[in-house]
């Protein structure tokens, strides 16, 4: 179906990360995490 | 009543009429089908019109209430906005499909009893198999062919539920049915076919994005709103339907972020909004029904835009794929724009429509988590919460974003044609419109609203989960963490009816055919030895009787050689002295009747 | 030479960053506020649940939602059902 493939089309279009940012992300996402779980093991009612 | 005309008329009527006007006239009488529909509708007054009696059925075709006006509204004025939407592309079969299938959409919507609802269901499947067929690609075709066997298996279990519901009830009225008997069951299913159910929804993913850039914003409008209206009317508070609407609303977000293709991924979040819909007719409240009904006209104008905005992009580029997308807002900056108001709109940010339909169906939900015996609507609850994250994940962020902003892909397009343009403007305006002023469209719903959306706490509450659902996604992309976008198939259910055919077909394929291979060996080998054997077997047998005489004789070497094969040829053709070969004939007969 | 657009322009992706992460922090501030207001009574607010009434519990929960959306999706349902592009018509 796609066998003459435009030479122009990408396979794939990967995101490259910016520095200093995964540590952010991890510290922001534990955090977060480690909060909702208190939350929710709350009773609702 | 006398003066009006049945809506599925006009359209279907009007629409075939299409190809005999040409140019500038052609455009302003599509125009005027959906405006002259309107005017017609509006001067019908409430109650059950164009009545027929078919031998023992009671059919009425034309039922209004409500409900049944206010998905009469939305398909009308969809049907306006995507007539503007595909002024440009000049097809024909395009247009008629599009008005065949608007009409097929009114006449279920308004038919008052089951068979004639049948009959318009059917017509909405031919009307939209058009449509797919339409793009005339290989794989339009190919899905569209799928399309139309699921579709039509989904016609068959209905039409069987209708006819045993008849022989249970003796009655065809379009009224609430509980779950009972196979009658009603089958009609569950029949409807949850086109209403796209998980396991059953695949039809909707495959299908939709192959079909022509006009197409796909008819088939986001009616098929499934049709069967959340049949389910509005049919079958409310029936509590399956939560659950499967919670799958529904769950399931597709996850696809819709590794999925490349930008319109199936808007087809993903289609199945996702209907979720909301299913839930909110599943509690059955006055609140809940309102709030579904509101969520399906809402849909079907962001949808529509969105999917709008995404063919204006395939128009221009000839590309959907994210990862051929990208820096958009240079050269299409106001289809951006429209874009951007389709996506706030779908994520229900305040002051766009989604905001005002789409909480009423989670208020619901828990207020209902407060009742005896429903606590697990807590659930319910929490997952349309995060279903409701997930939808400005990947339909309010990846849709604009992929195609707009991001890596720039170099396209350096022309904006959107006008027509295209002045479509998505009034679907945006819509949006925006119904999101800031609701109260036109609460006072179109079937039940009294009384409803306050914009409350401190609802709009913080809101503004706070769509914030952070999009830090989430900057940190994600920004960290490298968020999944590159790859040109790939992802397998869906449709996986149980397009492998296992082929399955089966090798299962066939392997084992028929050598065993076919086989046995033609066997008959050729045969065949060929006993031809083979016959073809010189005189010959052979009178060189073995000639041999052994002269051997006997004395010949030796070569000069056997030259003998023998004098006499072979001699046999073979035929250049015998008679006398031998009447000799050997004779002995050939002989030996053939003492082995005998 | 091609017209240079908004975001060409690496600062301008940087201020909107900025202003982006700055909204974040103020909604968390404002909901601080916002609960500090309900609890004297100030303005009336209507809660369903006890988790509402958390600080920032829409914001944490959308957060945590999204994250674990995308990395299910990325980690788990990719690898599942990721097929060629041609993988039906083998």
């Amino acid at each position: 179906m796609k066998t003459n493939k435009d030479k122009s089309e990408l396979m794939e279009l990967k995101h490259d990360p910016v520095p200093g940012y995964k540590g952010i992300f991890s510290v922001v996402f534990t955090v977060s995490l480690l909060y909702m779980a208190f939350i929710l093991f709350q009773p609702c009612f | 009543m006398t003066n009006s005309i049945l809506p599925a008329l006009i359209f279907m009527i009007g629409g075939f009429m299409i190809p005999f006007f040409r140019g500038r006239a052609k455009s302003i009488y599509m125009m005027l089908i959906p405006v002259v529909g309107f005017i017609n509708l509006i001067n019908i007054p409430m109650g059950d019109h164009f009545l027929m009696n078919f031998s023992d059925f009671k059919l009425v075709l034309l039922h209004i209430d409500r409900l049944s006006l206010l998905f009469g509204y939305i398909y009308h004025i969809i049907a306006l906005i995507t007539v503007i939407y595909i002024l440009n592309f000049k097809n024909d079969v395009e247009y008629v499909a599009g008005f065949f299938y608007a009409g097929a959409a009114l006449g279920a919507v308004y038919a008052g009893d089951l068979f004639s609802f049948f009959i318009f269901w059917e017509m909405l499947t031919i009307g939209s198999v058009m449509l797919i067929w339409a793009r005339k690609t290989k794989s339009a075709q190919a899905s569209g062919l799928r399309y139309l066997l699921v579709h039509a298996f989904g016609g068959l279990v209905l039409l069987a539920g209708i006819v045993l519901h008849f022989t249970e009830t003796g009655s065809l009225e379009m009224l609430k049915l509980t779950l009972s008997g196979p009658g009603s069951y089958l009609i569950f299913v029949g409807i949850g076919i086109n209403c796209a159910w998980p396991v059953l929804h695949p039809w909707l993913t495959d299908a939709y994005p192959e079909a022509t850039i006009g197409g796909t914003v008819f088939l986001s409008a009616f098929t499934t709103k049709t069967a959340v209206y049949a389910l509005a009317r049919l079958f409310p508070g029936t509590e399956a339907l939560i659950w499967i609407g919670v799958a529904m609303a769950a399931f597709p977000i996850f696809y819709a972020v590794i999925e490349n293709d930008l319109r199936r991924v808007l087809a993903y979040s289609l199945i996702n909004q209907v979720g909301f819909m299913v839930v909110g007719i599943g509690i059955g409240t006055e609140l809940s029904i309102n709030g579904a009904c509101a969520h399906a006209f809402n849909d079907i104008l962001f949808k529509g835009l969105l999917f709008m905005s995404m063919g204006a992009v395939l128009y221009r580029t000839g590309k959907i794929n994210a990862t051929d997308l990208g820096g958009l807002y240079k050269s299409m900056p106001w289809t951006a724009l429209f874009c951007c108001v389709g996506a706030a709109s779908i994520s229900a940010f305040p002051l766009f429509s989604g905001f005002v339909s789409k909480s009423m169906v989670m208020e619901a939900a828990a207020s209902g988590s407060h009742l005896a015996g429903q606590k697990s609507y807590v659930v319910v609850w929490l997952v349309l919460l995060f279903a409701s994250a997930g939808v400005f994940h990947h339909a309010g962020i990846k849709i604009p974003f992929f195609a707009f902003f991001g890596h720039d892909a170099g396209h350096r397009v022309k904006e959107a044609p006008l027509n295209m343009l002045i479509a998505m403007g009034i679907a945006a305006f819509l949006c925006i419109f119904i999101g800031t002023y609701p109260k036109p469209l609460y006072n179109l719903l079937p039940f009294a609203v009384d409803y306050h959306p914009y409350t401190i706490s609802h709009v913080l509450s809101q503004t706070e989960l769509l914030f952070f659902s999009a830090l989430a996604f900057t940190l994600l992309l920004l960290s490298g963490i968020y999944p590159a976008e790859i040109r790939a198939l992802n397998v869906d259910a449709d996986w149980i009816y397009r492998k296992t055919g082929k399955a089966l077909y090798r299962i066939f394929d392997a084992v028929l055919n050598p065993l076919n291979a086989w046995c033609e060996r066997i008959v050729r080998g045969v065949a060929g030895s006993t031809a083979d054997f016959f073809k010189d077997a005189g010959a052979k047998i009178s060189l073995f009787v000639a041999v052994n005489i002269w051997l006997l004789a004395g010949y030796r070497d070569k000069h056997l050689e030259i003998k023998k094969q004098k006499l072979y040829n001699d046999i073979l053709q035929g250049t015998l002295p008679a006398g031998i070969g009447a000799a050997v004939t004779i002995t050939f007969i002989l030996l053939i009747y003492v082995l005998i | 030479m091609e017209k240079k657009h908004v975001f060409d322009d690496p600062r301008n992706v940087k201020r909107l960053l900025t202003v982006f992460f700055s909204s974040v922090v103020i909604l968390l501030i404002l909901d601080a506020f916002y609960i500090l207001l309900s609890r004297m009574n100030v303005i009336h607010s209507h809660m369903n649940y006890q988790w509402e009434e958390f600080w920032g519990f829409y914001a944490f929960f959308g957060f945590v939602a999204c994250v674990i959306l995308v990395l299910v999706s990325k980690y788990i349902l990719r690898p599942l059902v990721k097929r060629e592009e041609n993988y039906y018509d083998k």
